[in-house]
């Protein structure tokens, strides 16, 4: 019965990484954009605590790379109080306009499958 | 999670990056990430950004397809340059050291361009090896694949000169200006190879950070 729940529990959160996948760089977006700036290990961890877990870092450090190569984020190492040094992400303006274009396509995408998943379960 | 460990981790992660032709300014911001994160987590490296392959794979994923692919680190003109300039100047010495007057013949211009030309598939081959991440069977076939290739190669290139035939003649010099020659070629694959690694220098972009392999 444990055995079950452990099972059960690990493919629901995989299934919520994959969906994760398809509006994670919008997600992050709108994470920057909350918090001005943030770094790699912070955003998993509000990730997770805005209930999308799953993400492993192995995922989200080479995405948050590719946003700041295509302009989306600027990004800078900055020396850690005793730690290691962090590197640091802000939204830029590219990356705030995109977000701006493409959250509500985003939210509508998903307001529709949404939609379409609860009639099926109210038939 | 030992020291020891995070360093074999590191190593590996270098490996499969400069495997898949990653520039090495990303790599040393990869390194880094992978060195802060574990640090600041305590998690283990694998745990957190999977195997060092799996990753590497998914940096060049993220990266586009301007990077990423074996065959470029391979095919590159400095590497290409460098493989020739080394065969010119070996082979230039050896025929120094061995007769009075050096003979550069078709045949034998044609076999050094063969040979070059041949090396490619062993090295490609054995870095098809080091990037498959999936199967061990393809790995092992990749693997005796470049040794086999690589033992023929001189084979093949050695016949592809005699079929071309040693006439007819298009340089004869004396054994001091192939040797003054040898020098200046391997001379030039030290300088160009110096420069290739120099340029090729993974850094810690963190402040403070040291250069590092």
């Amino acid at each position: 019965m444990l055995y079950f729940l452990v099972v059960t529990e690990k493919k629901s959160v995989e299934r919520q990484t994959q969906w994760l996948r398809g509006v994670l760089d919008l997600a992050v977006l709108a994470l920057l954009a909350e918090s001005g700036e943030d770094y790699g290990y912070t955003l998993v961890r509000r990730l997770d605590e805005a209930g999308l877990p799953g993400m492993r870092p192995g995922t989200l450090y080479p995405l948050l790379n590719r946003l700041d190569s295509e302009g989306l984020v600027r990004s800078e190492w900055r020396a850690g109080s005793g730690g290691p040094g962090r590197k640091f992400f802000q939204l830029t303006g590219q990356g705030r306009a995109v977000l701006a274009e493409q959250g509500p396509l985003w939210t509508e995408f998903a307001e529709n499958a949404t939609a379409v998943l609860e009639r099926g379960m109210n038939s | 999670m030992t020291a020891e460990s995070a360093e074999k981790y590191r190593d590996e992660l270098t490996f499969a990056l400069r495997m898949r032709d990653v520039p090495a300014d990303r790599i040393g911001d990869v390194l880094a990430e992978v060195d802060t994160h574990v640090a600041e987590t305590g998690e283990g490296p694998v745990e957190a950004f999977g195997t060092p392959g799996e990753y590497a794979a998914r940096v060049v994923e993220e990266l586009g397809t301007a990077v990423g692919h074996p065959r470029r680190a391979v095919l590159r003109p400095g590497v290409l340059l460098v493989g020739a300039l080394a065969l010119c100047g070996a082979k230039l010495a050896t025929s120094a050291v061995t007769t009075n007057e050096v003979v550069l013949t078709t045949g034998g211009l044609v076999g050094i361009v063969a040979l070059l030309a041949l090396l490619v598939v062993p090295l490609l081959l054995a870095m098809r090896a080091a990037t498959e991440l999936h199967s061990t069977a393809r790995r092992l076939w990749f693997g005796l694949g470049a040794l086999g290739t690589l033992v023929l190669t001189p084979f093949v290139a050695n016949r592809i000169e005699r079929v071309v035939g040693a006439e007819p003649v298009l340089v004869t010099m004396p054994r001091w200006a192939a040797s003054v020659l040898a020098a200046v070629f391997l001379l030039g694959t030290v300088v160009l190879l110096a420069r290739i690694i120099r340029g090729n220098r993974i850094v810690d972009p963190r402040p403070g950070g040291l250069g590092s392999s």
